[in-house]
């Protein structure tokens, strides 16, 4: 059985049904009854909705090849830093677990082994505290910054 | 790490290329906490100090105390520095951080240093704070880095403290006790009282002497006694055990009911006739194996153990034997992913001559590993026995450290040989021959 889904931009995408329940909101849609018509997804642009029927689609396709699905995973989240929020969004919006947490974990992997100027810089975080308050914040957690 | 101020940045200043957004704080809090969530408890406590935003995360992050003293024991060990001063300093920086804790609860609370009992009024009082703020694992490693150390001195923990009902151990899941004091009536005290303990690691304590596992409801996961000396017997009955382990003298081991056992480790071939029914269920296998004869290791006879997927075998071997006595062990797990032998080994005299051995080719092995390669003939035979059957093998690993100094910093300075004469070049040219399309590596 096949599905119609509209993205934000007015895209329609036609996909099947067992690729598309991938996605725990559709999946709901899909027992209430209301996936007759064209799920409207308004939070999800077509280029990032490509991605993620991509993904649940290889995921439907590999499910016995733990192997060949981890070699595509780890592919797949080679991505901008923007596509992967935009990744990490929809995948939220549309609740589809193992691709949130592969994002989070990907997201984490930027964070991991920088001291936090490191973070600042590679993400663009502007730092908010005076000089005192980030001191004061050290001190409070010494055993996270103590090496 | 390097502890100089980190410089400040002046808040007025905004990031020079505008075009790239933060768009990483603009995602939703549960968002962010799964991320932190991938991190260890310390990096992620970091990130407090980013912007207030990512300090309003902080309340919902894990919370976990490690004072990990691991490298500096070993630079006492090596005479670097001294014991003494050492411990001074570490009793002194985990009684200041403790202090100085303003948090409700922690989630994890670890030490590992060399303590015995001189420090008890110390440890007692780390023990009493992890309680009072709900710990969930709680681990305290004090290895003595001289194995001829007096284990009656050994830290004693305190008994008297729990046996009252008034302690409230609800919220502990995982306790682990290396080279500390702890009786079978403690450890079975914590069973009754923790309904969410998983996980329980004991290695040398000299009070164990008996153990009885049992009850229904019993949530353990992860069950394993390590070289506790003057253990006799145990007895287990627990529905969810997943992981077994057992190293020390013949005991009396009694399995009565264990139909998610996955994992085992034990330390000598006795131990297989009380397992040998759980065998056929495991998915991964650890075990010793001491070969004092010419002929060299042997097994007893396995039917197919379909299941496994990792076999670990430490060998200790005179030069004369043969490690080829592992073979009908590794045909024996026709899906057998992954096989790590650490060989010991005790005498290199004379060689035996190399053994003509019948390959069958074996498609599931995809990863070897070697620890304490010697590059003598025992071993050169089981690993190009290894790299001809094994067809479709990914990766081998050639690791020239003796087994027992894995996991030390720095094993290179220590004053016994950690690695054997010529085992390097004997393993280079062993990678020259190209047996194997996989992956060698040599480390």
């Amino acid at each position: 059985m096949a599905l119609e889904l509209k993205s934000s931009d007015n895209k329609i995408f036609e996909v099947e049904e067992l690729v598309a329940v991938q996605s725990e909101t559709i999946k709901s849609l899909v027992e209430d009854g209301c996936a007759d018509n064209v799920i409207p997804l308004p939070n999800v642009d077509s280029k990032t909705l490509e991605l993620v029927l991509d993904w649940c689609k290889n995921h439907v396709d590999m499910k016995l090849d733990e192997e060949k699905l981890k070699e595509y995973e780890d592919k797949f989240i080679e991505v901008d830093q923007a596509v992967l929020y935009d990744l990490l969004l929809a995948a939220n919006y549309l609740n589809i677990k193992d691709l949130l947490n592969r994002a989070c974990q990907k997201v984490a992997d930027m964070l991991k082994g920088k001291t936090p100027e490191q973070i600042r810089e590679t993400l663009n975080i502007v730092n908010d505290f005076s000089p005192e308050e980030e001191e004061e914040i050290r001190k409070e957690n010494l055993w996270a910054f103590e090496e | 790490m390097d502890k100089t101020v980190l410089p400040i940045m002046d808040k007025t200043v905004l990031p020079s290329d505008k075009s790239i957004e933060d768009r990483i704080s603009q995602l939703p809090d549960e968002m962010l906490i799964s991320v932190l969530s991938f991190l260890t408890p310390k990096e992620a406590f970091r990130t407090s100090v980013l912007s207030h935003r990512w300090k309003c995360l902080c309340p919902f992050l894990p919370r976990s105390l490690d004072f990990d003293g691991l490298y500096t024991m070993w630079e006492i060990e090596r005479g670097k520095k001294s014991l003494q001063f050492e411990r001074k300093k570490f009793l002194q920086w985990v009684n200041d951080t403790l202090k100085s804790c303003r948090v409700s609860t922690i989630d994890e609370f670890r030490v590992c240093f060399q303590f015995d009992d001189g420090s008890k009024s110390h440890v007692d009082g780390w023990i009493d704070f992890a309680i009072s703020k709900g710990v969930k694992r709680l681990e305290l490693d004090f290895t003595a880095t001289d194995p001829f150390k007096d284990a009656s001195n050994f830290y004693r923990f305190p008994n008297e403290r729990f046996t009252s009902d008034k302690t409230c151990i609800k919220s502990l899941t995982s306790l682990t006790l290396k080279y500390i004091r702890v009786t079978g009536e403690l450890l079975e005290h914590f069973l009754s009282n923790c309904p969410l303990l998983e996980r329980l690691h004991v290695d040398n304590s000299e009070d164990l002497v008996n153990l009885n596992i049992c009850g229904s409801s019993l949530k353990l996961k992860y069950l394993h006694i390590i070289h506790c000396l003057k253990f006799k017997s145990i007895e287990i009955n627990a529905p969810n055990l997943e992981s077994f382990g057992y190293v020390g003298k013949k005991i009396k081991l009694h399995v009565h009911s264990a139909p998610h056992l996955l994992d085992v480790r034990i330390g000598s071939m006795y131990a297989f006739g009380s397992l040998s029914s759980y065998l056929y269920q495991l998915e991964s296998l650890s075990l010793a194996v001491h070969s004092y004869t010419y002929e060299g290791v042997k097994f007893p006879e396995f039917q197919t153990l379909t299941k496994l997927k990792h076999l670990k075998v430490t060998v200790d071997a005179s030069e004369g034997s043969s490690l080829l006595g592992l073979i009908p062990l590794i045909e024996a797990a026709p899906f057998l992913h992954k096989f790590v032998f650490e060989l010991i080994l005790w005498e290199i005299n004379f060689p035996k001559k190399a053994r003509k051995v019948k390959k069958y080719p074996n498609e599931h092995l995809k990863e070897v590993e070697i620890v304490g390669f010697a590059g003598r003939a025992i071993d050169i035979q089981l690993v190009v026995y290894l790299l001809e059957s094994a067809i479709n093998l990914e990766k081998i690993i050639v690791n020239l450290c003796a087994p027992y100094v894995v996991g030390i910093p720095c094993p290179r300075n220590i004053r016994t040989t950690a690695e054997y004469k010529g085992a390097r070049e004997a393993a280079m040219r062993l990678k020259e021959k190209q047996l194997t399309r996989a992956e060698f590596v040599i480390m």
